[in-house]
């Protein structure tokens, strides 16, 4: 926890927020978020923030909205409601004069630039090698050199463990291996914000923990992680703060601690079935 | 048939089940020699027990039998180690009838195709050469070409644009699938080729108001042009669909997967969605050239002198119906064939990254190269329960 804050604190001074913001450096500012899917209320008001620096998990039943809200704070989803700001930018939105309008396809596109987003099912490019896969997005959207591109791909997968895979194609990779391209894919964009939507929900349960490992490594580096997962053990190990959702509401919402003594029932009915 | 069969063909197999079920459950306790010796006789028995039982048809009570006494001496019987190795094979008696009817069938028809004289084969072998029919072969393969062109590039747009989130853009894009392979080939080449009839005059200009140029229907729309907007507007129909279906095909996770790394749609539909839809549009997009190969032949309703119309107008002057028929159908046959084999070189190409194999590189398809050896000790490995944990 203490080298953790040190992190925090490094990373703070680095990035400058795009617009005024009024609070210390927040990463992650989510008010009253809500989405529905036809009836479905999914979100039910979401309020979170994430200073920069900081790891939070959300833990919660399938079905409490937690995946529906990572997807929307990168507008993969379109909030029905509220408002999501990154690194001080609202995203997807621009109040002006006094009314809000969507953003472009363009404008929310390069607002993605900025947040990394880590998928279940890896979602590799199956037709490229892993090294096509790192760069894909660092040459093709920051236009950045290709030569110095594949450098800094080189050393992401050095980092997630897999300097030896830059030419397989993903099927030739197990999952855990697949998912740690995901993660330095993710990584080549040099986001100030990552998002991972169940990195080992995926995986057979001997692969778990090299993919765990590898995000252990990255909090460690001070990278600002909002990370959906059920493995309550990396919320204890790496986890800065833990969010409880249910229904699409946060129950509770404290330091990895509250895991030993949950003070609402739901959430120790929940926590019940890991122990 | 069955009767026909020599009774001895089903006789081995069985005997040889019986006697494999009983050594299988022998070989679990191996307790020696002659637990193995039991385990044999008892596989004879099965063989004997189901020779007379195999004449009644398809219950075979022989390996029931072998397998329950199996299962008796079992307990007593030792390791057996059968070695599959050299088994005999299973006989096939039917297989050997069809190949002797077909061998039939095949004479029939070879002596059928050299001995009558109606081919005229002396015909067939100096037309098929003939200046006039490559002429011919030439107008088929152009039309096949730009046909298809307009086909896939139209059919691409249609195909976006009946996915665009724009709902009118959808429904005209659905309309014009639906139009046109609503309406047979021919039907659309005949009216293409009258639109003088509907239209005399056709002008460039702004809508409703001042023209920039004008002339006549029948001046600009030539049979050439007759035929190429009718295959290739009907054509594009049918691409459109094809590649719909490989575009839904991809999975939606590529998309949101490049929407995540902040690709614009353009960007990701042309780096990332196309190229996995390539390997569901590519095969039924060959099927489509070798049919639209065929459908030129049609164009010789509208007097365009491809190779139908071509070998038609030699004979109805010479009457050799028959040997300019089939040097046409030579000619469509080996123009088929080398699309055959240029679809499989572009399906293999797109096909990388599908397999676990390392997928060779195009030039090295292409110029049949052998695919080059993993560089690395295991550069490639294939196994996928790698330990390493990142440090």
């Amino acid at each position: 926890m203490n080298s953790r804050a040190g992190a925090a604190t490094r990373e703070s001074a680095a990035p400058a927020p795009a617009e005024a913001s009024t609070e210390p450096p927040l990463m992650l500012r989510a008010r009253g978020v809500r989405k529905s899917f036809g009836p479905l209320e999914v979100l039910r008001g979401i309020d979170m923030d994430v200073a920069a620096g900081e790891v939070v998990v959300l833990l919660g039943p399938s079905g409490s909205g937690k995946s529906t809200f990572l997807r929307c704070i990168n507008h993969l989803e379109t909030p029905d409601g509220g408002s999501i700001h990154v690194a001080g930018r609202l995203i997807g939105f621009r109040a002006q004069g006094g009314r809000v309008h969507h953003l472009r396809p363009r404008e929310v596109t390069r607002q993605r630039r900025d947040i990394g987003m880590v998928f279940q099912h890896f979602n590799l490019f199956p037709h490229q090698t892993v090294l096509q896969n790192v760069i894909e997005a660092p040459v093709g959207v920051l236009r950045r050199p290709k030569a110095e591109a594949r450098k800094r791909a080189h050393g992401l997968l050095a980092r997630v463990g897999l300097s030896d895979k830059a030419d397989a194609y993903p099927r030739q990779l197990s999952g855990g291996q697949q998912q740690r391209v995901a993660i330095a894919r993710a990584l080549a964009m040099q986001p100030k914000l990552m998002l991972f939507d169940e990195p080992t929900s995926a995986l057979d349960p001997e692969l778990v923990g090299e993919v765990l490992a590898t995000m252990r490594d990255l909090a460690q580096d001070g990278l600002t992680m909002v990370v959906v997962t059920h493995e309550i053990s990396f919320a204890k190990e790496a986890a800065d703060r833990v969010v409880f959702m249910d229904e699409g509401r946060v129950l509770e919402s404290g330091p990895p601690s509250v895991l030993d003594r949950p003070s609402n029932p739901r959430t120790r009915a929940f926590l019940r079935r890991f122990l | 048939m069955a009767t026909a069969q020599p009774p001895g063909a089903r006789d081995e197999p069985e005997g040889g089940e019986g006697g494999g079920v009983a050594s299988a459950v022998g070989a679990g306790r191996p307790e020696g020699a002659e637990g193995a010796q039991a385990a044999g006789r008892t596989g004879e028995e099965g063989a004997l027990a189901g020779t007379p039982a195999s004449g009644d048809g398809d219950t075979e009570p022989g390996a029931g039998t072998g397998a329950s006494t199996g299962d008796g001496s079992g307990s007593g019987s030792g390791g057996a180690e059968i070695d599959v190795a050299g088994a005999a094979a299973v006989r096939h008696p039917l297989r050997w009838l069809a190949v002797a009817v077909l061998a039939v069938l095949a004479a029939q028809l070879f002596h059928f195709l050299f001995t009558n004289p109606n081919f005229e084969w002396g015909t067939v072998g100096s037309y098929f050469t003939a200046r006039i029919i490559g002429e011919g072969i030439a107008t088929t393969i152009e039309l096949t070409v730009v046909a298809m062109l307009i086909g896939i590039l139209l059919g691409v747009l249609i195909a976006v644009g009946r996915m665009s989130p724009n709902p009118v853009l959808r429904a005209v894009c659905g309309a014009y699938v639906w139009f046109f392979r609503g309406v047979p080939v021919l039907v659309q080449l005949v009216f293409w080729y009258n639109m003088s009839a509907l239209l005399p005059r056709v002008s460039v200009g702004v809508p409703f108001g001042p023209e920039f140029a004008s002339g006549q229907t029948n001046h600009l729309i030539t049979p050439l042009l007759a035929a190429i907007l009718g295959l290739g507007l009907n054509e594009a129909a049918y691409m459109a669909e094809i590649v719909r279906g490989g575009l839904l095909g991809v999975d939606p996770g590529q998309t949101e997967a490049s929407d995540a790394l902040g690709m614009s749609r353009a960007r990701s539909l042309r780096r990332i969605v196309l190229p996995q839809a390539m390997r569901f549009i590519v095969p039924p997009t060959g099927s489509q050239v070798i049919n639209m190969l065929k459908a030129t032949s049609l164009v010789s309703v509208i007097a365009l002198s491809d190779l139908l119309y071509t070998v038609q107008s030699i004979y109805n002057r010479t009457f050799e119906t028959v040997p300019l028929l089939i040097v046409a159908c030579l000619w469509y046959l080996v123009m088929t064939s080398v699309l055959y084999v240029g679809q499989s070189f572009i399906e293999r190409y797109y096909a990388r990254g599908a397999t676990r194999n390392a997928p060779q590189s195009f030039w090295d398809f292409a110029l049949f190269r052998r695919r080059r050896a993993p560089a690395g000790p295991d550069a490639r490995a294939q196994d996928t329960r790698d330990p390493e944990e990142p440090a």
